[in-house]
C-alpha cells in the first residue's frame, strides 16, 4: 500500500502526524535541512521523535538534504553515525556525493534523493541509484508517464508531493533567494546560510515579490514569478494504480493542528480508495479548500517574515 | 591559465570576438528554441567547429541543460555527430554526463555550472567516473571551491558575465510574447529584465540570470588556482564578448589596468557583482 509521509517540524508535530493516520515523517536535523532551524531538531529530540514513530509502528526519515560547505564531510560522517545509532529508518539526501559516503557506510540505510536534487530524467535517477539512492522525490512538474518511466528504468521507488508548492524554476536550481540576500552563520562550527535555501534552507520567496518586466518600456508590472501552492486529490487514485510508492505532505513550518487535520483527510481519501477501489473525491473537495484557506493565511504570514528578513528589516527567521 | 566562452550560434562566430580566447564553448543550454541554437542544428555546429579548427582554437560543445526523458535521445544524436570533431562535451545533467562517460569513455567531459556540485566527494564522484573539468557551483565561495582542487579534476569559474540564479521546466518570458509583440524566438532579442526593489534578473529561455554582471577582474588573483576561466558571454551581444575577452586576456598576460577596469563597469547596464565568492548575496560588488 501507498506510504502516506507527513512533516515532523517538532516533536509535537511528530506525534500529532502519527496520531492523524501518516505511515511515516521526515525531520531536519538541525542545520542540514531545507528548511529555518527553527522547523529542524536537536539529537534528543530526534531521539523522541524516532521513538514516537516506531512506538506508531511507523518509520524516521531524516532529512540532511541542505548542501553542505564543501570540506564538511568529516562533520556528514559524524552527523549520519549518530543519525545511524539511534535506529531513523531512511534519509534524505540531496548532494550525491554525500549518498555514496553514506551507501558505502551504511549499506542497510534507505536513500532517499530529495527534491532538491531535481532529478529530471530516468539516466540521471540511473546515476543516483548508482551512487545508492532507493528512492527519489518526483520534481512536481513530472508527468505521472515521466514518474514510472523512471522507476521501470532504474527500480528506484517514486515518492510523489500531494502538498507542496510549484515554483517556475525547478527545486534544488534557485539561487534568486541568495542573490537577493545572504547571512552567513556559524551554527556549532557547521556553516549555514540564511537566505539560500540550497545550503540553509531559508529562502526569502523573491519570486512573490512586486515585479515589473522592462526593456525599451515597462511591458508589464505588479506581477509576481509564479510560485503555487497545491494540495493533489484527483490524481491521487491514478498515482496508487500506477504504482507512486510514497505520498508526501509538505509543512514543516506550518501549524500542528493544520498539519494534523491535512493528515487525516488524506488518511481517510487513501483507505476509502484501498477499502473500495474508489473513492468520492468531491467529499473531500469541501474540507480540503478550507484547509487550504487557513494553510494560505499561515503562508502568507510567514512569506511577510522572510521578505522583512530579506529587506533587513528584522531578523527572526 | 585557459581562457573560456561560450557562443550560442553561427551568427555570433566573428573572428574578432574568438581572437582573445583559448577555448569556446558551442551552443546555448537554456533553450532549444534560440535563434539558431548549435544544439538544435546540427549541420551549424559542424560548421562551427570548423571554423574554431581553423583559428586554433580549443572546441567544446554544450549540451541543453535541463533535459527531460523525451529530450534524451535528441542529445544523444548531438553527442554521436561531434564526439570525434570536438575537444570536449559540457553537460550539466547528471544523466547526460552519466551517458557520456559511460558510452563515449575516450570523449573529455566538462561538468558545467549547473550540474550543482557543492561538495568535495561530489568532484570525487564525478571525477571518478571519468568527468575531467567542473564548473563548481554558482553559489560556493572562493574557499570551497579551492578544496574541490585537491580532488584532481581540472577547475572552471567563471570571472565575468551573466549567471543562472534559476532555471526551470519552461520560458516564462513567452507568457509575455502578447504584450511585448515578440514571439519565441525573436522575443529573447529584447533586451529585457524583471525588476523588483534592488533586484534586476534577466529572463532567458528556461533560465533567470544576474541582472549584473559577475566581476572578478579586481580579484582574479585569488582565482589563479583554477584552470580556466570563464567569460559568460552566450546571451550577449558580439562585441560585449570580444571587448570583455579583450581585456581578461590583457589582465592574464600584462595585468591590472585601471583603464580596463572602467571599461568593464561601463558595459555592464546593470552594474557588477561578485556573485557568491566572498560568502555574500550574490548581487553584491566588494572593491579590492
Amino acid at each position: 500500500m501507498v506510504e502516506l509521509l507527513a512533516p515532523g517540524g517538532s516533536v509535537e508535530m511528530v506525534e500529532a502526524v502519527f496520531r492523524a493516520g501518516a505511515d511515516s515523517v521526515y525531520s531536519g536535523v538541525k542545520g542540514w535541512s531545507r528548511r529555518s532551524k527553527k522547523y529542524e531538531m536537536g539529537d534528543e529530540e530526534l531521539k523522541k521523535a524516532v521513538n514516537i514513530a516506531h512506538d506508531y509502528g511507523g518509520y524516521l526519515r531524516a532529512a540532511v538534504n541542505a548542501m553542505p560547505k564543501a570540506g564538511e564531510e568529516r562533520m556528514f560522517v559524524e552527523r549520519l553515525d549518530f543519525l545511524y545509532s539511534i535506529g531513523i529508518d531512511a534519509i534524505i539526501l540531496n548532494d550525491i556525493g554525500l549518498m555514496r559516503i553514506t551507501e558505502e557506510r551504511y549499506p542497510d540505510l534507505k536513500i532517499v534523493a530529495s527534491i532538491g536534487a531535481s532529478i529530471l530524467n530516468k539516466e540521471e535517477a540511473l546515476l543516483y541509484k548508482e551512487s545508492g539512492a532507493d528512492m527519489f522525490v518526483a520534481d512536481c512538474k513530472m508527468s505521472i508517464e515521466e514518474m514510472m518511466e523512471i522507476k521501470a528504468y532504474t527500480g528506484m521507488g517514486v515518492e510523489v508531493l500531494i502538498h507542496a508548492n510549484t515554483d517556475f524554476t525547478y527545486l534544488g536550481r534557485c539561487w534568486m533567494s541568495s542573490y537577493k540576500a545572504l547571512r552567513y552563520e556559524d551554527l556549532d562550527g557547521k556553516a549555514y546560510y540564511i537566505g539560500s535555501p540550497n545550503r540553509g534552507g531559508v529562502c526569502f520567496r523573491p519570486c512573490l515579490f512586486d515585479w515589473r518586466l522592462s526593456g525599451e518600456e515597462i511591458y508589464a508590472s505588479h506581477f509576481q514569478l509564479p510560485n503555487d501552492m497545491f494540495l493533489l486529490l484527483d490524481e491521487i487514485p491514478e498515482m496508487i494504480r500506477r504504482g507512486v510508492d510514497c505520498l508526501k505532505i509538505q509543512g514543516r513550518e506550518y501549524s500542528i493542528s493544520l498539519i494534523h487535520d491535512l493528515v487525516g483527510v488524506y488518511r481517510r481519501f487513501i483507505d476509502e480508495f484501498a477499502e473500495r477501489g474508489e473513492v468520492d473525491v468531491e467529499a473531500y473537495r469541501g474540507e480540503l479548500r478550507e484547509l487550504a484557506e487557513k494553510r494560505d493565511a499561515e503562508r502568507l504570514k510567514r512569506t511577510l517574515e522572510l521578505m522583512k528578513v530579506a529587506r533587513g528589516k528584522a531578523n527572526e527567521i | 591559465m585557459e581562457l573560456t566562452t561560450n557562443i550560442p550560434n553561427l551568427e555570433g562566430m566573428s573572428e574578432c570576438s574568438i581572437k582573445p580566447y583559448d577555448g569556446i564553448y558551442l551552443g546555448m543550454p537554456y533553450c532549444w528554441e534560440y535563434e539558431g541554437n548549435f544544439v538544435s542544428n546540427l549541420h551549424d555546429l559542424e560548421a562551427g567547429i570548423e571554423i574554431l579548427r581553423s583559428l586554433k582554437k580549443k572546441t567544446y560543445v554544450t549540451t541543453f541543460a535541463v533535459p527531460r526523458n523525451k529530450d534524451l535521445e535528441k542529445i544523444y544524436r548531438l553527442v554521436e555527430t561531434v564526439s570525434d570533431l570536438c575537444d570536449a562535451i559540457e553537460a550539466s545533467n547528471l544523466g547526460i554526463i552519466r551517458y557520456l562517460t559511460k558510452e563515449y569513455p575516450d570523449v573529455k567531459v566538462h561538468a558545467g555550472g549547473l550540474t550543482n556540485i557543492y561538495t568535495v566527494s561530489t568532484a570525487e564522484l564525478l571525477y571518478s567516473i571519468g568527468v575531467s573539468r567542473i564548473v563548481p557551483a554558482y553559489e560556493l565561495s572562493i574557499e570551497d571551491i579551492e578544496k574541490m582542487k585537491d580532488v584532481g579534476v581540472e577547475i572552471e569559474v567563471v570571472v565575468h558575465g551573466k549567471i543562472p540564479v534559476g532555471i526551470g521546466h519552461e520560458c516564462f518570458l513567452k507568457r509575455f510574447s502578447k504584450i511585448v509583440g515578440r514571439d519565441c524566438p525573436k522575443i529573447c532579442r529584447e533586451e529585457m529584465y524583471f525588476k523588483s526593489e534592488d533586484l534586476v534578473l534577466k529572463p532567458f529561455g528556461h533560465a533567470t540570470l544576474s541582472g549584473k554582471d559577475i566581476c572578478m577582474y579586481e580579484h582574479i588573483d585569488k582565482l589563479e588556482f583554477a584552470d580556466a576561466f570563464r567569460i559568460e558571454a552566450v546571451t550577449e551581444r558580439i562585441g560585449y564578448r570580444e571587448r570583455v575577452g579583450s581585456i581578461y586576456r590583457r589582465l592574464i598576460d600584462d595585468g591590472f589596468s585601471r583603464s580596463d577596469f572602467e571599461s568593464l563597469k561601463a558595459l555592464s547596464e546593470n552594474g557588477i557583482a561578485n556573485g557568491y565568492y566572498f560568502n555574500k548575496a550574490g548581487q553584491i560588488y566588494v572593491s579590492r
